[in-house]
């Protein structure tokens, strides 16, 4: 069948995802970008966000992912996440209390000389939003 | 001689040993198969990030990375990797000895005098101890050493979350300049009966151009030949990938570590068992033989009393 191509989603831990795909959107560090089959050869860095999925049965699955590396050539994609996790999976309470306290992190650290502290926290912010995001459907 | 009762007591102690023994085993064998399954399913993560930073090498010239900064070395930074328990036969001991001999040597390379002043101008210490593991934490506080972070073993849960704080504690103290180069001592997992001892330094990271020829990297299995377009630049892809490369770097030492500590308990616990079992089969021989004699015993008793009433 056309239009579909191989898509690999691992962490260190384990391979999350493995099939074959009709679509699928990234949230790449410069900007949101889809791949479709037949993509040139690319390697882009990826900031934590959602991945939509648009299955061979065109089915859409969502996943949060914590900021990764995509890799595509030849139709084999994969994605290297620091973590990720099923829309289904997400608990939306813990996702909103996780996000409280990563805001709550994040307003204690706004002054100079912390800014080690402040990336790492926005950082938690920024995982803490994709998942909530993923999580509530929007 | 010990009488009866003695020996029936002691023979149902060790008994009882082999049973736990034989449980331990069970249970390290059982853990020592999930460690494996865990490094066998970080794998394909592993594997692409060094068929990365493969294809990233050769696009990228006079790179330059924190964590590729070669500087003058005044201090070291030492991280031990041990476990939290005992009953592993020698693997603690093992580790340790060389680890202590290791740390011994630094010091005695890098005098405290000599290791300079960090950024904030205070003093360094020429060698920074790090540990993982409580086994290793217990014998340097033990002996004087000054052991900067103890973190516990990660088991064979091996938690990654875990795994990144241990990481990023040892990346700190080489990006903040307290120490110029990172060494860790940890135990290669040859298989389940054998385990290797090892110093490896590990940061600054050999920088990826220097192993990497272009043929090489158009080999891997996605490459081919194809000219990879990259996004952002392919420096800026490296300075984003490199320290995730570090962490995966942590992460298979730890794991490592983790599967020599249960292959070293198999051994030790089978080993244990089979002692336990030569133990109940010497003491049954002497229950056997003390039980024999007393029979003899009473019935030459018997036999005199006997020729006494008679005489």
């Amino acid at each position: 069948m056309a239009g579909i191509f191989n898509l690999q989603i691992v962490t260190p831990e384990r391979e999350v995802f493995n099939r074959t795909v009709r679509q699928v959107t990234l949230p790449g560090m410069q900007g949101q970008f889809g791949v479709l089959r037949n993509h040139a050869p690319l390697v882009a860095a990826l900031d934590p966000g959602m991945v939509e999925i648009w299955d061979d049965q065109d089915t859409e699955l969502r996943m949060a992912i914590g900021g990764g590396f995509f890799q595509i050539s030849n139709n084999q994609a994969m994605i290297l996440a620091d973590s990720a996790e099923m829309s289904t999976d997400i608990s939306l309470e813990r996702a909103q209390e996780a996000e409280r306290r990563a805001r709550s992190r994040m307003a204690g650290q706004m002054e100079p000389g912390h800014e080690m502290q402040r990336d790492r926290a926005e950082a938690a912010l920024k995982r803490a939003r994709a998942r909530l995001r993923v999580a509530s459907g929007r | 001689m010990a009488s009866l009762r003695d020996i029936k007591r002691k023979i149902r102690v060790v008994k009882n040993i082999s049973q736990i023994t034989q449980a331990m085993k069970m249970v390290a064998a059982a853990k020592l198969r999930r460690v494996q399954e865990r490094v066998e399913r970080g794998k394909p993560y592993s594997q692409t990030m060094a068929e990365l930073v493969g294809t990233l090498g050769p696009n990228v010239r006079g790179f330059e990375h924190p964590l590729l900064a070669e500087r003058p070395v005044g201090a070291v930074g030492i991280v031990v990797i041990a476990a939290d328990k005992g009953l592993c036969g020698s693997y603690n001991t093992n580790i340790l000895r060389l680890a202590h001999q290791f740390v011994d040597r630094q010091m005695r390379v890098h005098p405290a005098g000599e290791a300079g002043t960090t950024p904030e101008g205070l003093p360094r210490q020429s060698v920074r101890l790090m540990t993982v593991g409580r086994k290793a934490n217990d014998y340097f506080t033990r002996r004087g050493y000054a052991v900067e972070r103890a973190f516990p073993s990660i088991g064979d849960q091996a938690p990654y979350d875990q795994v990144r704080a241990i990481s990023n504690a040892i990346t700190g103290m080489f990006l903040t300049g307290q120490v110029d180069e990172v060494y860790i001592c940890y135990t290669e997992f040859v298989s389940a009966l054998s385990q290797h001892p090892q110093a490896v330094k590990f940061l600054p990271i050999e920088p990826p151009t220097a192993t990497e020829t272009p043929e090489a990297a158009g080999q891997s299995t996605f490459g081919g030949n194809q000219e990879f377009t990259f996004e952002p630049s392919a420096p800026q892809l490296l300075g984003v990938l490199l320290p995730r490369f570090v962490e995966t770097r942590v992460y298979q030492l730890l794991l490592e570590a983790v599967a020599s500590e249960f292959g070293a308990r198999m051994t030790a616990m089978t080993n244990a068992t089979k002692n336990a079992g030569e133990q109940i089969d010497s003491l049954t021989l002497v229950y056997n033989r003390t039980r024999q004699a007393n029979i003899t015993k009473e019935l030459l008793d018997i036999v005199g009393g006997a020729e006494a009433l008679r005489g």
